[in-house]
């Protein structure tokens, strides 16, 4: 079975085209880097993967297992199984991280129809996932993402990854903003999630971050649609040649 | 004198009528007054008025657990709070002067010990109730409204120099209500109020601090909910009159669908208080359609030096914190909720936090 099958996706945002045929399958077990110049649609895909408001859909369409998703409130496709790391993680000040993640995970195990997780183990099992992130325990009673840096943010998003344990993970520029040791963290966060019944979908401007997190595919989207494919030395080439040569 | 509006609602007590030709001229001006009228522009005063009709009893009162009856200072007494009350609040002036004052003295206890816990019910009316707190006194006062009837109530707190008080106040019961609350905050001494309630067809709160000497500081966190169609009505003043003092206020409120909230809040800083530090906000959110906000947040200052702010904001529910929580499986209700529970938990503080919270969540639905 298909992960994620997007077919000949067009998406406009306030009458502009943004999205313009795209087609991308993602199986089980795989990651997938998107690469692109500035305002080349990358953040679009994954918002509009999401569901985010505002991002039409104009033609084409949208599968997760199998099942069309265009229709489902961003809500739902999370229950589907699809999570979104923030390029810009939003501050929730007034709602702790750990609440956060609680409302989180109990909406999940509900519409799933699985049984709320136990609250001790619920605590342990973040904590323990704090640690490994180089979270200060603190940081779960603070607002969300309230007062964090930039990486302290980015590192709040692999939290929620590994906590919710979502079957498609699409990270939005996770990169951006991190020390060489913050991009360590998090690359290994994103590593301890990869398995066989799960995908990823890394979008970056930089072939750094593949260094650590080695993609299973390659592409380059250029205006909307997906103009080259390869494997990781495709992100190689691209570092130093650009994407002109491509455009 | 013709025109003294509420001469025809209000009984005048005889102490008064004896000296009319002082105090209604005195009447006169207050009723006439620009902020008189900014007081009641939202929330009209004749319910009001019917509403301070009302038989009123003696407040219910404990301290440490044990119940104790207030000193009773007599009827038509010319003693604070209500002589003090005249420019700012007529009605409330004309309405309760005749009233029965009830006194509390609070003496000083132990600086090791545990502060003085002063706990009032509201299950009725309450006639003027007076504390008075000592020098470098701790006192950590509690009120609770459970009631359902409509009522009055009026308080005035003095705090002694040095002097510490925490006020709880939780009001989430259905009735009408009109609340006066005045505090003189003297030197040194801290005040520290922190106020949740929701709202009902009638619910004004007239809060009125004041920073009489060197050191006085004043606070206030107040949350509210308006729930559909319903109202609440809070107008602050926080005077500054003695040097070098303080007050830090936040209020937040939200309004439901055909809600009407009014806020009007001022800081006033008298001639000859160099030296203040004074900071109001306000944030409302309307979170249904046709809900009506208005807030005024407003600055008098008569001197230099001082340091002040205020700030008010009217909206709604962010969109990118909304999408970003139902990006996390949590329903848009819920997100709503959550959010609208965060807005408020930034305002509800002190030892009755978690009941206000629980209260707030029941409203959200």
């Amino acid at each position: 079975m298909t992960l994620l099958q997007v077919k000949d996706l067009s998406v406009s945002v306030a009458d502009n085209a943004i999205l313009k045929g795209l087609n991308l399958i993602v199986n089980p077990g795989e990651v997938h880097a998107i690469m692109g110049p500035n305002g080349s649609g990358k953040s679009t895909l994954a918002n509009v993967l999401a569901g985010k408001p505002d991002y039409q859909v104009t033609s084409g369409s949208i599968s997760l297992n199998d099942s069309n998703i265009e229709d489902l409130e961003p809500h739902e496709r999370a229950h589907a199984g699809i999570f979104l790391a923030f390029q810009y993680p939003v501050e929730v000040p007034g709602v702790s991280n750990m609440e956060f993640l609680k409302v989180s995970l109990d909406c999940l195990a509900k519409a799933r129809d699985e049984p709320q997780p136990n609250t001790g183990a619920f605590l342990k099992r973040v904590r323990q996932i704090a640690q490994t992130l180089d979270l200060n325990p603190e940081f779960l009673k603070r607002g969300v993402n309230e007062g964090f840096s930039g990486g302290e943010k980015k590192r709040n998003e692999i939290l929620q990854l590994l906590l919710l344990e979502p079957q498609l993970a699409v990270l939005d520029e996770t990169d951006s903003g991190l020390d060489i040791d913050a991009l360590q963290i998090v690359a290994q966060g994103v590593n301890s999630y990869r398995n066989e019944n799960n995908g990823v979908i890394l979008i970056t401007h930089y072939q750094r971050l593949l260094d650590y997190i080695v993609p299973d595919y390659v592409h380059v989207l250029a205006d909307g649609k997906i103009v080259q494919s390869g494997d990781k030395g495709l992100a190689q080439e691209l570092e130093k040649k650009g994407y002109t040569w491509l455009t | 004198m013709a025109d003294l509006a509420l001469q025809g609602h209000l009984d005048i007590p005889a102490w008064l009528a004896q000296q009319h030709e002082v105090k209604l001229i005195d009447f006169n001006q207050a009723l006439n007054s620009k902020s008189h009228k900014e007081r009641w522009k939202y929330t009209k005063a004749q319910p009001i008025l019917e509403l301070l009709k009302l038989e009123a009893r003696a407040p219910q009162v404990t301290i440490n657990g044990r119940a104790v009856t207030p000193a009773t200072t007599g009827h038509g007494s010319k003693q604070a709070p209500l002589l003090a009350n005249l420019a700012d609040s007529p009605e409330a002036y004309l309405a309760l002067c005749n009233q029965n004052l009830h006194s509390l003295d609070i003496e000083h206890n132990n600086s090791d010990s545990a502060p003085i816990k002063i706990e009032l019910e509201h299950t009725y009316s309450t006639q003027p109730l007076v504390i008075k707190i000592a020098e470098n006194t701790t006192v950590e006062l509690i009120e609770r409204t459970s009631t359902e009837n409509d009522l009055h109530q009026t308080l005035w707190i003095a705090l002694g120099t040095g002097s510490r008080v925490v006020h709880s106040r939780n009001d989430f019961a259905n009735g009408n209500r009109w609340r006066y609350l005045k505090v003189d905050i003297g030197r040194d001494a801290h005040y520290n109020l922190q106020n949740h309630s929701t709202g009902t067809n009638l619910h004004r709160q007239d809060i009125h601090l004041r920073c009489t000497a060197p050191g006085a500081h004043a606070q206030i966190s107040s949350a509210g909910y308006i729930p559909k169609a319903k109202h609440l009505d809070q107008q602050v003043v926080v005077e500054h009159i003695a040097p070098n003092t303080s007050s830090q206020q936040i209020f937040h409120n939200i309004a439901q669908d055909m809600a009407q909230v009014t806020f009007n809040g001022r800081i006033h800083i008298h001639p000859h208080a160099p030296g203040t530090v004074a900071h109001l906000t306000n944030k409302n959110l309307g979170v249904g359609d046709s809900a009506t906000i208005n807030t005024k947040p407003e600055l008098e200052i008569y001197t230099d030096d001082v340091i002040c702010s205020h700030g008010a904001t009217v909206g709604q529910l962010d969109e990118q914190q909304l999408f970003y929580c139902i990006s996390r499986g949590i329903s848009p209700l819920a997100a709503r909720q959550l959010l609208s529970q965060a807005f408020l938990q930034q305002c509800t503080r002190g030892v009755l936090t978690e009941e206000a919270n629980s209260a707030f969540r029941k409203l959200y639905g």
